[in-house]
């Protein structure tokens, strides 16, 4: 229970840019990462994989943002917690049409996990995945 | 030649007007001072220095007006100094290339701040904490464009 409690506070911290969570510690310091950090290398991870359009979200708005650089569009769809040696993440997608749903989200687990690993050194323990739309294609009027 | 010198040390401008930390040392002649956006100024320029280091954190477009007319605040918001008498802490607050491993990226910059740090000013650096505040890709995916496009 007290757990809990430590992750909803961690949580409501993870909601704002500001927090960071400690990579590595050694004699010379700490290395710590920042959470639009850790958004990106998610985003390019669940992006890569077959299947998933792209990333949920309002969509006009949303690309405009993204073309013109800003990285708030990402906070949206990635939602980070930061618990005590480790972190989950909360994923919104859109998929293609044609894929199988349960693929593509073990996909993007996979895929998370194993990139968060790689890039940071962290854990994600738990990465839960929503697919929000399907898109059809051309004539998929948003 | 020594009373030269006395008069030199003794005379520090700051350009602010404020009364900043700084090292002093001082030997037969006099005292030395080195003021603190020297010392920014080396760690800037080591991590930048440092294979997958972007840029110093800040506020994108207005630190990059800043940096372009010359200011040098933009320094001062990621870079954080505590002197001491011969050491100095760090706080650096930087962007990576995305694709590079945090870990092993921000321990290069440790080293290099370090080295760069002793071998320029002599002093100690006994703790310099990195804060990766934001991955930047240097080659945008085709996805993106897609994105871009579908709305058009």
């Amino acid at each position: 229970m007290t757990d809990k409690n430590q992750k909803k506070a961690i949580l409501s911290k993870a909601d704002c840019a500001e927090a960071v969570l400690s990579v590595d510690s050694n004699s010379r310091g700490e290395i710590r990462i920042a959470a639009p950090a850790l958004s990106m290398i998610i985003r390019k991870a669940v992006c890569s994989v077959e299947g998933v359009s792209r990333l949920a979200g309002s969509s006009l708005v949303d690309n405009i943002a993204e073309f013109v650089g800003s990285n708030k569009v990402m906070h949206r769809a990635i939602r980070i917690t930061i618990c005590e040696s480790s972190i989950e993440a909360v994923i919104a997608i859109n998929i293609r049409y044609g894929f199988a749903l349960p693929e593509i989200a073990a996909e993007v687990q996979k895929n998370v996990v194993s990139q968060v690993r790689e890039l940071t050194g962290l854990t994600a323990s738990r990465v839960d995945v929503i697919i929000q739309e399907m898109e059809l294609g051309d004539d998929d009027k948003e | 030649m020594n009373r030269n010198e006395k008069d030199k040390t003794n005379r520090s401008v700051f350009p602010d007007g404020t009364s900043i930390p700084e090292k002093k040392s001082e030997n037969v002649m006099g005292v030395v001072k080195v003021h603190e956006s020297v010392i920014a100024s080396i760690i800037r320029k080591a991590a930048c220095s440092v294979d997958g280091v972007v840029r110093l954190a800040g506020n994108t477009l207005v630190d990059n007006i800043a940096e372009f007319v010359g200011s040098k605040k933009v320094m001062d918001r990621a870079i954080s100094i505590e002197m001491g008498d011969n050491s100095v802490k760090i706080e650096l607050r930087i962007i990576l290339a995305y694709g590079c491993k945090v870990p092993e990226v921000a321990a290069n910059v440790q080293s290099t701040v370090i080295e760069e740090i002793a071998r320029i000013t002599g002093m100690q650096v006994p703790r310099i904490d990195i804060v990766v505040m934001d991955l930047e890709d240097p080659n945008p995916e085709e996805d993106e464009e897609e994105n871009v496009q579908e709305n058009e």
